[in-house]
């Protein structure tokens, strides 16, 4: 198989990484590693040993497929809500940027008010109206993402948008829409795919860190960080039940980072050209 | 007026604001100026960096209302709507890197104007890019690359076959040459020269360069802070200007 | 006079992402003391490349491959790390292209001017130091900011900041061409006072071939990544051999007649990879012969100049009406 990023051992790395987390959070619970529901599936709290290779936790539960399910998950909602905030950044930063003049400023206002506040804090509001669970998380995380990256997308239509190509279709009489889709979004669009990947990395420890703090993904369901959250209350007598998910939820974010340091070198205009 | 004037400046300017509206800061880019710009003949606008030249390009084509005065675009006031003028003005820039959108091909790039105005059929489009690319000087060959594989000089060539593929009747160039080697600044120049004459459209040309501006312009402006000091006819520029800053100018380049 | 530098075949490639590019490619050049020379050049010709090979301020990435540079007939490569940065201290004065990024943005005037001469900032002979490049109001300008000067203000500081501790060597890099065209006269005046006023060589390397007619005793013509033509302004501008320097001053909008046609260049400078091995102009030359693409032309002295083309002696002798026709036809 060819691997992307020919010569860059991080970026390869980080792909790697990445995929190998991929098949094990999606493939692996369809694995004969047991029913992760499954109470008193083997003893309580047993360190790892054959029949459950990651232990068992306080319900006598095998980690082996919690685990992977929580890496699914994880993924899954740290993922699914970047796509969100990718999409609504760059439609209201591509305008701001643009238009500028009253939207911009607003934008640029509200913003700046959102930046305010600590990222925890703002999740901790958000769950307490939207009550605990899946719909609180995704709320949390696309409204403390949201500033930066239009941000991101706002500075780099500006820089675009002042390029020769776009006032020459301009001044042609190009619309609006020709003008956004056919001259800006193409080439900002680099920009925010390296945001994005950050982000995702951003969300992965908002909801953890949700999940940590209880107020996260709900059981049954599971994410890494609610693992964690289960695990560290045995921290002492079973370091395993918090380690586990601990040590592939550092994995995850650190290869998700290193990907966009990867992408950013090759895909983002400003850092590639603009800025040197 | 005289009947030909494509585009007139009546006592127009520009004023930027910027800040907070409680403590605004303005500043005059154009003061007050009048130009008429003819059917047929090219206006150099010369001036330093900040003296409002860029800016005065813009209100010729409707990109920069004007703060007071009006701007007459084809013998009508321009009221903001491009609708009329689709294809009519152009502008070429001064960076050859961004002279393209780097993602579409060079063909397409210079059918756009026609894909604006919605004239022509495909097949027609490609016709047509053909004829401009070998007026400006490249193989119709080109037309299948994409902006990377083209050098900064050719990148310019390609700009200007767009700005020219419909026909318009007004071309601001703007420190088209600035950016480009010596040698392949005087291909451009020349190509430039060569096609308003041919072709008749009226054209702004900017520049830092006097020489640059003489050579190329039917007429000179000099623009110092915003304001047009001096305009007369190019001849006078190989001679003797009347402003002391025109001569100013003169003396940095002989 | 003796030589103060000597530029010997130097040739520098850059390891690059496209792979190798060769800057310079055995460009010669001997420059005697006291004397003011202008090295002209476009982009890829290899101008840059030179300025900054006479200091050894080459990027990581660069490498000389061949050549030297002897700086009062020492080679500048010899020197050990501490050698190096007393011979860049002593000896050399740079100006570069934007005099705002070539001071130091923390730190004001005074104290740049104090850490290079060993002097504490209240020091009177800052002050000296400021008069002598021609700014007015020193005891303000003193205390200012980089940030805080005009174009024109800022290069006088760097000038007096390159010149401040009496180097032999003045090395400009583009110095005006970041200026508004009023200034530049201004600048170029001052630059070319200091030869007289302190006895420094000054290399001035752009590619504005006005300045270097109206200021440089020698001119050097670069192409290729090698000097083409070098030889007293005077006569390399009234009657250019090599037909680089002459299609150049050509291409030149500035001296044409009223309604006269500036003669362009066609095609563009070449990117090298390797040792060129013909005339690195043939392409777009209007004199070429065959020979020029098979071997590449030695450096000779003919009429006074050192230039490098197969037809040179042959375009000395001309008639000024065959030099205008250029053509093949002529031998």
């Amino acid at each position: 198989m060819r691997i992307p990023f020919q010569g860059d051992f991080l970026s390869r790395l980080a792909v790697v990484l990445l995929a190998i987390l991929l098949l094990l959070g999606f493939v692996g619970p369809s694995l004969p590693v047991g029913d992760p529901a499954a109470i008193a599936f083997g003893p309580r709290l047993s360190p790892p040993a054959p029949g459950w290779l990651m232990g068992t936790d306080n319900l006598g539960r095998t980690m082996l497929p919690r685990v992977l399910q929580g890496i699914r998950i994880t993924f899954v909602l740290a993922t699914a809500p970047v796509l969100i905030t990718s999409v609504l950044a760059v439609v209201i930063g591509m305008l701001a940027g643009y238009l500028g003049g009253w939207f911009d400023e607003l934008v640029a206002r509200l913003a700046d008010v959102l930046f305010a506040f600590p990222s925890l804090l703002l999740g901790l509001i958000l769950v307490a109206i939207m009550g605990p669970g899946v719909r609180g998380i995704t709320a949390a995380i696309i409204l403390i993402t949201l500033p930066l990256m239009v941000r991101v997308v706002r500075a780099t239509t500006l820089s675009i948008a002042s390029r020769d190509y776009v006032a020459a279709s301009r001044v042609s009489g190009a619309s609006l829409p020709r003008l956004l889709l056919v001259h800006l979004l193409p080439n900002i669009a680099g920009a925010v795919v390296v945001q994005a990947t950050f982000t995702i990395s951003v969300s992965m420890l908002i909801e953890s860190g949700l999940s940590f703090l209880g107020i996260g993904v709900q059981p049954p369901v599971a994410s890494l960080g609610s693992l964690v959250q289960n695990g560290s209350v045995y921290l002492v007598q079973a370091p395993w039940l918090a380690l586990a998910p601990g040590f592939f939820l550092a994995v995850a974010i650190f290869s998700v980072n290193l990907l966009g340091d990867g992408l950013r070198d090759r895909l983002d205009p400003l850092e590639a050209h603009g800025l040197k | 007026m005289p009947a030909d004037a494509v585009v007139s400046l009546r006592s127009a300017g520009v004023t930027f604001s910027s800040g907070p509206p409680w403590d605004r800061e303005s500043l005059d880019a154009v003061g007050t100026v009048d130009l008429d710009i003819h059917r047929g003949e090219t206006v150099g606008l010369v001036g330093e960096s900040g003296s409002g030249k860029t800016t005065l390009g813009r209100v010729c084509l409707g990109m920069q209302p004007p703060s007071r005065g009006a701007v007459l675009i084809d013998g009508a006031p321009f009221d903001g709507h491009r609708g009329r003028l689709r294809g009519r003005l152009q502008i070429v820039g001064q960076h050859p890197e961004w002279a393209l959108n780097p993602r579409l091909r060079v063909g397409t790039s210079v059918a756009e104007p026609m894909a604006i105005m919605g004239i022509g059929t495909r097949a027609e489009h490609r016709k047509r890019v053909g004829v401009m690319l070998e007026m400006v000087g490249l193989e119709a060959s080109l037309a299948g690359r994409f902006p990377h594989q083209l050098s900064g000089g050719q990148r310019q060539r390609v700009a200007i076959a767009r700005s020219l593929i419909t026909d318009p009747s007004f071309v601001v160039f703007d420190e088209v040459v600035s950016a480009l080697d010596m040698s392949v600044q005087a291909q451009i120049l020349n190509l430039i020269k060569d096609i308003q004459a041919a072709q008749g459209f009226a054209a702004l040309f900017i520049s830092h360069d006097l020489a640059a501006v003489r050579y190329v312009a039917h007429r000179v402006a000099v623009m110092l802070d915003g304001d047009i000091l001096e305009i007369a006819p190019s001849e006078r520029f190989y001679g003797r200007p009347a402003h002391p800053y025109s001569r100013q100018l003169q003396a940095a380049i002989t | 006079m003796k030589s103060l530098l000597r530029i010997e075949k130097i040739a520098v490639e850059y390891a690059t992402e496209g792979g190798r590019l060769r800057a310079l490619d055995g460009a010669t050049l001997t420059v005697a003391a006291g004397e003011t020379v202008g090295i002209v050049g476009e982009s890829g010709s290899g101008k840059s490349t030179l300025a900054l090979t006479i200091g050894r301020v080459l990027p990581a990435y660069a490498r000389r491959v061949a050549g030297d540079i002897l700086f009062d007939e020492q080679s500048v490569f010899a020197h050990s790390d501490s050698e190096l940065r007393a011979f860049r201290r002593d000896e050399l004065g740079f100006i570069f292209q934007n005099p705002v990024s070539a001071l130091d943005p923390t730190m004001r005037v005074k104290y740049q001017l104090a850490h290079i001469l060993d002097l504490k900032s209240s020091d009177p002979a800052i002050m000296s130091h400021l008069e002598r490049v021609g700014l007015k109001d020193v005891e303000r300008v003193a205390n200012r900011f980089p940030h805080e000067l005009s174009g024109g203000m800022a290069q006088r500081v760097v000038i007096a900041l390159a010149i401040a501790r009496g180097p032999r060597l003045l090395i400009a890099d583009e110095p005006t061409s970041s200026l508004d065209s009023t200034i530049r006269d201004q600048i170029l005046e001052l630059l070319f006072s200091l030869p007289a006023q302190t006895g420094a060589t000054l290399l001035l390397f752009t590619h504005d071939l006005r300045s270097v007619a109206k200021y440089c005793d020698r001119v050097a013509v670069m192409y290729g990544g090698d000097v083409i033509e070098n030889g007293l302004a005077e006569a390399v501008f009234s009657r250019p051999l090599h037909p680089y320097a002459d299609a150049l001053l050509k291409a030149a909008p500035g001296a044409e007649a009223i309604g006269g046609k500036i003669e362009a260049i066609p095609g563009r400078p070449p990117i090298l990879r390797e040792r060129s091995e013909r005339c690195p102009f043939a392409p777009r030359c209007t004199w070429v012969v065959d020979l020029c693409r098979k071997q590449r032309p030695a450096s000779e002295i003919i009429a006074g100049r050192l230039v490098s083309c197969h037809r040179a002696e042959e375009r000395a002798t001309a008639a000024p009406a065959q030099l205008v026709k250029g053509a093949n036809n002529a031998s």
